[in-house]
């Protein structure tokens, strides 16, 4: 994603805005400051973005989707603090909430950052020049901070890896699977369908892969699972695993990363031992009813006992509270992978399983669950 | 004598039949004419009365001025600074560069 020049960023397409909707409104309605043609006078008290306050910029017009999007990930940030009370990092606690404001917080995402301007994680710019744009742009929004995994996996940025085939065939966007409705946090009310014990496993969510998949592969591939399309490798693997064991390649982890204030500018920063790619087939820590399989792909997240302690020495108080070899789902999605040349690829063949000779000694504990002890063996 | 007196009558007779005839079709082509002259067409009368509305309307240059000093144009100045390439990059704020200082993948 190039950068933007200044002016780029500010520049509002007159024509195009103002035949919109959104450009009936006046300009001091949502952002406020004054009319004056001197730049600081009309910037005093400006709102440069309004919709942090959702309620009041969009709420009138927009009011079941900002009350929804009040709960989805992009606006709550649950996964940061999911993985951390389960890391033993404290809530409440003055020096996580300053860690968090400082590091974890510009990635929330407003109603703007999606439908107006890039993120302001990366320093925000209108993208059509401040026209809304119902459905938000892959490039200028979503990898924009979703980029260094996900961007780079589906858009085959990693050499010699092609890209996901959804997008290389499908010229598929994130959209076409991530709809407005996850986007908006809206929760599908499954316990209309699923009754009993399946409505246990499905509710609360405080995982994004807690509940139904969404997007899930058998929404378009409904044949495979129903294990009627001709493959006997379908057949015979028959849910055992999810969709990425055999149709991911490789896809990037990170080590070691620690945050921290600059010395030198007063700017929050941070440092990660790099990222390497790799494949790695782990046990499922997740299993649930809509996510029955017994392995997964898993991908190292930079995680580590002392990531926090610029911030207070033992922040991480439970380390082992979580694996460090997470349930995966890369986005490089092959129909043919080096897994599905032979049973061979991964019937022993250590070499593709997580095993405990891959896991940091200080690590071993928190991905018991995770790590494959017995390497499943060729059929007879 | 008989004979001369009948050819005669028949004569005047041709004679008047033909400037009757005459007289009827210069009656009727003038009556035509004069028609034509009297009728007006819808459209022609419609712009007619718009035209007349429009002039009857008409302001003169310095009530116009009048009335625009009266009730200026409001100007948008946030429009008209953002919608303005060069006013943007006029008094756009100094870039500052500031070196990454962030390491490894983000």
């Amino acid at each position: 994603m190039a950068p933007l020049e200044p002016w780029e960023k500010a520049l509002v397409d007159g024509d195009a805005f103002l035949a919109t909707v959104h450009g009936k409104i006046s300009c001091q309605e949502c952002h406020q400051g004054l009319q004056s043609p001197d730049k600081e006078t009309a910037h005093t008290d400006l709102i440069a973005y309004p919709s942090e306050d959702p309620e009041a910029a969009c709420g009138e017009c927009h009011p079941n989707l900002v009350a929804s999007a009040e709960n989805s990930l992009h606006s709550t940030l649950d996964g940061y603090y999911t993985a951390l009370a389960s890391r033993g990092v404290p809530e409440n606690h003055p020096a996580t909430e300053e860690m968090f404001g400082n590091h974890c917080e510009s990635c929330h995402a407003t109603c703007g950052d999606c439908h107006v301007s890039r993120p302001t994680s990366v320093d925000g710019g209108f993208i059509s020049g401040h026209v809304f744009e119902a459905e938000p742009s892959m490039t200028n929004n979503c990898t924009a901070c979703h980029g260094s995994r996900v961007g780079n996996e589906y858009m085959g940025k990693h050499e010699d890896l092609k890209a996901d085939v959804h997008f290389r065939q499908g010229r598929m966007t994130c959209v076409d699977c991530h709809t407005g409705h996850e986007m908006h946090g809206v929760e599908p009310d499954c316990q209309e369908c699923h009754e009993g014990p399946e409505a246990d496993q499905l509710a609360p969510e405080t995982h994004r892969y807690d509940g139904l998949q969404s997007p899930s592969c058998e929404t378009c591939h409904a044949s495979v699972v129903a294990g009627n399309d001709g493959i006997l490798m379908h057949e015979q693997h028959d849910g055992s695993m999810s969709c990425q064991v055999c149709h991911s390649v490789s896809y990037t982890s990170c080590d070691n990363c620690h945050v921290s204030i600059s010395e030198e500018t007063g700017n929050p920063i941070f440092s990660t031992d790099g990222s390497y790619l790799g494949f790695y087939i782990g046990k499922n820590p997740l299993q649930s009813y809509a996510r029955p399989y017994t392995y997964v792909p898993v991908r190292h997240v930079p995680i580590s006992s002392t990531s926090f302690d610029y911030y207070e020495v033992g922040l991480v108080s439970n380390f082992s509270g979580r694996e460090t070899w997470v349930y995966a789902t890369p986005h490089n999605i092959q129909r043919n992978t080096p897994q599905t040349e032979s049973c061979a690829s991964c019937h022993g063949n250590p070499d593709i399983f997580l095993t405990a000779d891959k896991v940091a000694p200080e690590e071993l504990k928190a991905n018991q669950d995770v790590i494959i002890d017995v390497v499943p063996p060729l059929p007879q | 004598m008989a004979k001369f007196i009948r050819k005669l009558i028949s004569n005047v007779q041709y004679y008047h039949l033909l400037i009757l005839g005459i007289l009827i079709l210069a009656l009727a082509v003038s009556c035509r004419a004069s028609e034509q002259g009297s009728q007006v067409t819808p459209e022609l009368e419609l712009t007619e009365t718009a035209a007349s509305l429009e002039a009857s309307l008409q302001v003169s240059p310095t009530a116009e001025m009048a009335a625009a000093e009266a009730e200026p144009e409001e100007v948008d100045e946030c429009l008209a600074c953002h919608t303005d390439k060069q006013e943007l990059i006029d008094t756009a704020d100094p870039v500052v560069v500031v070196a990454a200082e962030n390491s490894g993948e983000g």
